[in-house]
């Protein structure tokens, strides 16, 4: 970033963990901000609840839905899993398993993971609602 | 019936299904399935579709390309249709039983397998097996009857061929799956992994129990591929 503010700033990667085995980030070019949890989301992943226009990521979404027990519901799967890594852990009593789904998801949160700097909306230059005011550090995943 | 699709006809008609199909192609089936009860008045859907099959093949649609597809051979008609019941054996009878024999039902009712985009690739296979005694007694009265007993037990195997050069390494031991047995050999620049079990079943499972069940061996399976540490993508296998 350059003393005067402008320039080169931080490219943000959508933070929206997929798969249900196999898991990672969904890494597309983030365009928002999670209004929830601040993870940066792409438009793929931007989800809105009802009555509020700012954009939510899955995870905060299937948490403000609550317990989803409809498998046809397109929102279900996004909740079984976290509610079976939780549940498989505890039972199991290996926390392995679900810090492996939470290291994936709180991957997002890290500013050491992102992609380094170059053009992009979420820098010092006001081009971005959550620039770089952002602050990881101390939220629990939703 | 006429106007649902092939898909949806076959699992209400037939009670079965054989197809692989992209995840799209089969949310569009579960979609026609929801449906199913405004849409037909006879010819229930197996209950078996709602509580496994439906909400299996939509995790595995998370795990997989949007062009790879997940195949499905489902045969939901039940334990002792056609073609599923072998030949029975006498065995030896002891007063007052006069006649035993038994039957063995051999009903492969899952087989779900999809190339994960990873570049593994996971087979899930269902199988119940029952044993049927077919008893002829004589009561004291001097009476013969008949009677017919049930012993049903499943047999669950889970494979997942890893992705090239994937690290496996044995996990610690869960209390949770001690019921499979779980192997894994290398296979060229992959590895095995499989998990087996064999358990009776009750005549009264919980809810959501058989679900529960095969996504627990597909867990455990899991659990021996960790993420690489250097992927930042954090690549499960």
């Amino acid at each position: 970033m350059s003393p005067a503010g402008g320039g080169r700033v931080a490219i943000r990667t959508c933070g929206a963990t997929t798969g249900f085995f196999v898991l990672a980030r969904c890494e597309n070019r983030a365009r928002a901000g999670c209004s929830r949890c601040s993870r940066s989301i792409c438009p793929h992943h931007a989800m809105f609840l009802p009555g509020d226009p700012a954009p939510v990521c899955p995870e905060c979404y299937a948490a403000a839905r609550g317990y989803v027990s409809d498998p046809n519901d397109p929102d279900w799967a996004i909740g079984y899993r976290r509610t079976f890594y939780w549940e498989t852990s505890s039972s199991s009593g290996d926390d392995t398993f679900w810090m492996a789904f939470n290291e994936v998801d709180r991957e997002s949160f890290d500013e050491d993971q992102q992609d380094g700097e170059g053009d992009g909306e979420w820098g010092d230059d006001g081009g971005g609602e959550y620039g770089d005011d952002v602050d990881d550090d101390g939220f629990v995943d939703s | 019936m006429a106007a649902l699709p092939p898909q949806h006809r076959a699992l209400a008609a037939d009670h079965a299904l054989a197809v692989a199909q992209t995840s799209r192609q089969w949310d569009e089936l579960f979609q026609s399935l929801s449906m199913h009860e405004q849409l037909v008045r006879k010819h229930p859907l197996p209950p078996r579709v709602r509580e496994v099959l439906l909400p299996l093949v939509r995790v595995l649609g998370q795990d997989v390309e949007p062009d790879a597809v997940i195949g499905v051979t489902a045969d939901l008609r039940g334990p002792e249709a056609p073609g599923k019941v072998h030949p029975g054996r006498e065995l030896q009878p002891v007063f007052p039983v006069t006649k035993i024999t038994e039957k063995v039902s051999w009903d492969p009712w899952l087989v779900v397998s999809a190339d994960l985009r990873n570049g593994a690739h996971l087979d899930v296979t269902v199988i119940d097996i029952g044993r049927i005694h077919e008893l002829r007694k004589r009561s004291a009265s001097g009476k013969t009857k008949y009677r017919t007993k049930r012993k049903a037990s499943q047999r669950l195997a889970i494979t997942l061929k890893t992705a090239k050069d994937a690290v496996v390494v044995a996990p610690p031991l869960s209390p949770a799956t001690q019921w499979l047995r779980v192997s894994a050999q290398p296979k060229g620049t992959r590895h095995v992994v499989s998990a087996k079990a064999k358990y009776p079943l009750t005549t009264n499972p919980q809810a959501g129990w058989q679900l529960n069940t095969i996504m627990l061996a597909i867990a455990e399976v899991f659990r021996w591929v960790p993420a690489p540490v250097d992927d930042e993508a954090g690549g499960a296998a």
